[in-house]
């Protein structure tokens, strides 16, 4: 086997120093191969964030190492980061905060390309059009604001974004986690199909095992910072290993009111052990 | 809460050093000037070396400005230079006057302006226009204008008050208080509109937070969530408001004193800058640099007694 | 969502960085800044007299048709003088506004964009200048550098220059922290790069309107130091020292202290009113209010006898807010009932104004949003439109509520145990000690593990979950017999909502209260729910006991949010999407009443 796209070992993040350090992650072991999704799933405050923040170099990692396509990125200076831009780029789960409202949606895609001198500007133009009406926006949302769309839509931009360099890995940060059901779906399927189109590859953060399982070949188990299981999507979504993953898989509600009530049992004698939150 | 004080005057001891500092060495930039102002034009470059070296003037500045510094910690702030009385009585005489009409004026400009502030945030619409254009008058107009056209009115066309003049408290408390109408009246004026629009600000924020909404659909009353909780939740930026109203009242008294004739700091600061008295200025700008720490010093403690959040990290 | 979608609205008309077109008083601001300048500019070509002539004979004269002004005590032309004037005032205010903003927004923009050591340097500089009497520092310069106006408002710009450093620094820390420029870093785009295309033109509104009320504060001062003669030195003119020079003759001529003080007044007022205008296009504008006003019935009619029929039923309730064009709905002629003891779920996506509908269930719905139509009837009686002292009979009494987010719901600066109590003295009317008792006793309910020590909280130092069993307590305080719960774990982890469901569910067994619960979540439902009403853009579409939705939902629309459910799917495979518009009850009865008429085509 080749070597993963991405690979991740022994990383650690502390943020802030002396009596404030805060450990966010540590001791995470991961890799993504070329074409694949891994999903990492957790509860707020397990760090499954920080590890998306470490590879886009928004976090600084205090331990390990991060490699990506053959090179170590752990702590690139930003000459570095913007030789590998091209290659490795991000979708946030806030589409409000996520795009400039300053700025028109045409702009807020060609301007780093252009900065960066990746395209010339009628080549980004074209670039633009392309990818917004491969997200289903159209031509026509270059010149419009983003505070002019709707969640779903500014999620769309932001994935056109991301694709503008053609990259080989997308970071998503719980890039579904503030949609509508109907439009999480709609989301979802875009993902999907970019995939299967450029082989892109993506790590997809999540609260949700769920929605996580629907796209992921893999699935990280995330809890208190530290990676609680890892391994084939089934597997995990199926036959959890650990308990934390069994207590995270029984705590989500299913939709039908004859399984959720043996569902709802098994919780309650799950739970009788735990403390409340 | 402690960490909090100690670093609040580990600001304001530097921010005196700095005043004295200024007062002194910008004054001595041209020396000998305070000769010739005594003197007058015409006199002869011995009698203004001479009168130099009587006042200590000729010596290096340093030792000039340790000397100096060596007799505040004494109390000694000087001599003025015209009257020849030491600045530290003059202080003690005139800090009274000015810290009355200081008082008052943020007395004054506090409880109007909180009150015209929660009444627009709670009415909204025309009341809080109305506010809107009486506190961008009250910005707008110089305290020293009103303060003449008060007198025409009040003191002159309908001679309802004294114009000018400033009385002891405890020498006749009625004449103080109707010679202090007019002067706190024209110092509120920017203050009460400065704080109505922070109090405004402030109460609708409060009143757009979440928890208006959840405490009265569970049975609080309306009364009781502006009063109690809206008011407590403006209570921060209001007192900052309040705090640097009262601020800028000292810096407001240096103008209005003098069009009232009060024999207060702020008077003794325009006289001493026309006279070139270099002792009774840095006396008082030191004085006044002083109060204006201590109110500082004591907004920062109420804050932290009123801010949940920073007392649990103090 | 009532008010999510006003503030989606106003958040889009007012997008940072575009300024709307200037109102009328701006337009005569600007006016009148123009009139000043001008004047101060071409005061030489266009003032009808020297401004030193004196003419004795005609001094002290009121407005005249050949001195528009009138004449000052020594017979000079008050205009001329007032155009001469504002050459020396404007220019020193220009100096001083140019200096506070250029070092705020240098200063403001390095600290707030680099962070770390230089921020704090900067914070560190701020703080010892900021604590300066700055007029003080102005009078120390005046008696050395004597007349210097220039100076005296350079220092004096220099000096105020912080406290615009520490808004151009906040706002560019907000700016930083925004999820676009966390993009741009990823991008690899230079720090240099980011300040000038993201952070400084989202700061540029505040800086104009900074530096605009600043040059009011500096025309204000610099007036005062020319009115105590530390400025332009006579016979020459400023408008501090025409002020100065009338009231000598207050008694006799008292005219003459109009023309000076209302050109710095207007003037002042000028830069105030374009400063504030900007404020408020620029920012997201005035937040409304949470607290919903009295209604004017003081009796709620009987509508049946209480004690028999559902404990609520809800007919035909229409919600709108006011805009520009008039009523906009937000809730359409919505009816449902709620029985004793019965737990009704309400689901629907964001927008379809599901939330809207507990608000004004519990009377609740903030300010400018109205019930435009309908009743609520609980337990026989009409609660739409009652003023304050009618509802204080039921809100918390008989009807409680949980809010979707925990963290939020409670007063922030007040302990939770204190407003708990206050809760119960005003719902239970239990007072002192039985009081403080049924604190704990309410906290032990909903299974917080240390009662005492919660009580003696404050909201910020309890974790989501514990906040909302908090909020439970506070909802139980009443003995209400109906509880409203809007999204009330939407917020939370999924482990600890599966816990807050459980305990609603264990205390409606005890209790024998009727719950409605708002939520997005079909498994929600599932848990929890005997009855379920889907909404979809402000219309009821759809309402069947928990079996038959899940079994046979009806409504295409049901259907279709059922099926996009990512739970049912399979890996590997699209998911079922919405795609289209569903039709809703009112467009049948439209598309009915048209075809009724004949007038449809």
């Amino acid at each position: 086997m080749s070597e993963p796209l991405l690979s991740i070992e022994g990383l650690e993040v502390t943020y802030g120093t002396g009596r404030k350090a805060f450990t966010a992650v540590r001791g995470i072991d991961l890799e993504i191969g070329r074409g694949e999704t891994l999903g990492v799933v957790g509860e707020s405050g397990s760090g499954k964030s920080t590890v998306g923040r470490a590879i886009l170099g928004l976090a600084a990692p205090t331990a390990g190492r991060i490699r990506f396509d053959g090179q170590d990125i752990t702590r690139l200076r930003r000459s570095g980061r913007r030789a590998i831009s091209a290659d490795l780029q991000v979708v946030f789960q806030d589409p409000r905060s996520s795009l400039n409202e300053a700025k028109k949606v045409g702009d807020i895609l060609i301007e780093p390309m252009i900065a960066n001198k990746r395209l010339t500007r009628a080549q980004s133009i074209d670039r633009a059009k392309e990818l917004l009406v491969k997200v289903g926006l159209g031509e026509q949302a270059m010149d419009r604001m983003p505070g002019s769309f709707s969640g779903g839509q500014r999620q769309r931009i932001a994935i056109a974004r991301a694709l503008m360099s053609n990259p080989k890995l997308v970071v998503c940060d719980e890039p579904v986690s503030a949609l509508d059901l109907s439009v999480q779906a709609q989301i979802v399927n875009l993902f999907r199909s970019i995939q299967a189109e450029t082989g892109v590859s993506y790590l997809f953060i999540a609260h949700d095992l769920s929605i996580v399982r629907l796209l992921s070949e893999r699935i990280a188990v995330m809890s208190a910072g530290a990676i609680v299981e890892q391994g084939d999507a089934e597997e995990v979504y199926t036959k959890p290993r650990e308990a934390y993953t069994r207590r995270l898989l029984a705590a989500e509600p299913y939709p039908d009111p004859a399984i959720q009530r043996e569902r709802r049992k098994a919780w309650d004698a799950l739970a009788a052990g735990a403390p409340a939150a | 809460m402690i960490r909090l004080i100690a670093t609040r005057i580990a600001v304001s001891i530097p921010v005196l050093f700095i005043m004295t500092i200024l007062t002194f060495l910008l004054a001595s930039l041209v020396p000998g000037d305070a000769a010739t102002q005594i003197l007058g034009p015409d006199a002869t470059p011995e009698r203004v070396a001479q009168l130099n070296a009587e006042l200590g003037l000729d010596r290096p500045v340093l030792e000039q400005y340790l000397d100096w510094l060596a007799g505040i910690f004494r109390g000694d702030f000087g001599t003025s230079l015209f009257s020849g009385e030491p600045v530290s009585r003059l202080l003690e005489q005139r800090f009274w006057p000015t810290f009355w009409l200081a008082t008052f004026a943020a007395l004054v400009s506090a409880i109007i302006g909180v009150t015209f502030g929660v009444v627009a945030a709670v009415k909204g619409g025309w009341a809080a226009r109305v506010l809107d254009g009486i506190g961008m008058l009250g910005i707008s107009l110089p305290n020293f204008w009103v303060a003449l056209l008060l007198i025409v009115l009040f003191a002159g066309t309908l001679g309802w008050l004294p114009a000018v003049g400033y009385t002891a408290p405890e020498d006749d408390f009625g004449e103080f208080l109707s010679r202090m109408v007019l002067p706190v009246t024209a110092m509120s004026f920017a203050g009460v509109a400065l704080i109505a629009k922070q109090t405004r600000e402030s109460m609708a924020e409060a009143l757009s937070r979440d928890f208006m909404r959840f405490l009265q659909a569970n049975g609080f009353p309306r009364r009781r969530l502006i009063l109690k909780y809206g008011l407590r939740y403006a209570a921060i930026p209001v007192l900052a408001t309040i705090s640097a109203t009262f601020v800028n009242h000292i810096g407001g008294t240096v103008t209005l004193e003098s069009v009232f004739a009060i024999p207060g700091l702020g008077s003794m600061v325009a006289r001493g800058t026309t006279n070139h008295d270099l002792a009774n200025i840095q006396g008082a700008v030191l004085l006044f640099t002083a109060v204006i720490l201590l109110v500082n010093l004591l907004t920062d403690i109420v804050y932290t007694l009123l801010n949940p959040k920073v007392r649990a990290n103090a | 969502m009532s008010t999510a979608v006003i503030s989606s609205t106003s958040a889009a008309a007012k997008a940072p960085g575009k300024l709307r077109r200037p109102s009328v008083p701006v337009i005569l601001a600007l006016t009148w800044l123009v009139i000043a300048v001008g004047g101060a500019l071409l005061a030489d070509v266009v003032a009808p007299f020297d401004p030193l002539k004196q003419e004795i004979l005609q001094a002290m004269q009121t407005p005249t048709p050949e001195h528009l002004l009138g004449t000052d005590v020594l017979g000079r032309d008050v205009l001329s003088r007032l155009m001469h004037g504002a050459g020396p005032t404007l220019s020193s205010v220009a100096v001083a506004v140019v200096a506070y903003t250029g070092i705020g927004l240098v200063l403001g923009l390095i600290a707030g964009y680099s962070g770390g050591w230089t921020d704090r340097a900067v914070v560190a500089l701020t703080s010892i200048v900021i604590a300066l009497p700055v007029i003080m520092v102005l009078f120390v310069v005046l008696s050395v550098f004597r007349g210097n106006t220039w100076l005296a408002m350079l220092v004096f710009g220099v000096l105020s220059s912080p406290i615009m450093t520490l808004l151009v620094r906040s706002s560019a820390i907000a700016v930083r922290n925004e999820l676009f420029v966390d993009a741009a870093r990823v991008s690899g785009l230079s720090p240099l790069y980011i300040v000038f295309r993201h952070v400084l033109p989202r700061s540029r509104g505040l800086i104009i309107v900074q530096g605009a009320v600043f040059g009011a504060t500096a025309l204000i001062v610099e007036s005062s130091l020319s009115y105590l003669g530390f400025g332009t030195v006579p016979p020459n003119p400023s408008w501090g020292n025409m002020i100065s020079e009338a009231s000598t003759v207050i008694t006799s001529v008292p005219w003459l202290l109009v023309p000076p003080g209302a050109v710095i007044a207007l003037t002042a007022l000028s830069l105030g009113v374009i400063g504030d205008s900007l404020r408020d296009s620029v920012s997201a504008g005035w937040s409304t209010s949470k607290l919903t006003p009295s209604g004017r019935r003081t009796e709620a009619p009987r509508v049946a006898e209480a004690g028999t029929g559902p404990l609520l039923a809800v007919r035909d309730l229409s919600v709108g807010y006011h805009s520009a064009g008039g009523i906009v709905p937000i809730v359409k002629d919505v009816s449902f009932e709620i029985g004793r003891g019965e737990t009704l779920g309400l689901v629907g996506e964001s927008g379809s104004g599901k939330t809207t509908v507990a608000f004004g269930v519990l009377g609740v719905i903030g300010e400018g949003v109205a019930v435009t139509g309908g009743s609520v009837v609980f337990d026989g009686a009409d609660l739409v439109g009652q003023s304050d002292a009618v509802l204080a009979q039921y809100r918390g009494k008989r009807i409680a509520y949980i809010a979707q987010e925990p963290m939020v719901a409670l007063g922030p600066s007040h302990r939770v145990g204190d407003q708990l109590r206050e809760a119960i003295e005003l719902n239970d009317g239990l007072t002192g000690e039985a009081a403080q008792q049924r604190v704990i006793e309410l906290l032990t309910l909903v299974e917080l593990r240390d009662p005492a020590g919660s009580a003696r909280k404050y909201l910020h130092e309890l974790s989501g979950g514990m906040a909302q069993r908090v909020s439970i307590a506070f909802a139980l305080a009443g003995r209400p017999e109906l509880l409203v719960a809007d999204e009330p774990t939407t917020a939370l982890d999924v482990t600890v909502q599966a816990g807050i469901l459980g305990l609603l569910m264990r205390l409606r067994e005890q209790t024998g209260m009727s719950v409605l619960i708002i939520t997005h979540d079909w498994g929600v439902i599932a848990d929890v729910c005997d009855r379920v009403v889907v909404m979809y853009k402000g219309e009821i579409v759809e309402q069947a006991t928990a079996e038959r939705i899940f079994a046979e939902p009806q409504h295409p629309y049901t259907q279709a949010l059922l099926t996009s459910n990512p739970h049912g799917a399979q890996p590997g495979q699209d998911l079922p999407v919405i795609t289209g518009t569903f039709t809703t009850p009112s467009m049948e009865r439209a598309a009915l009443a048209g075809a009724g008429t004949g007038a449809a085509s």
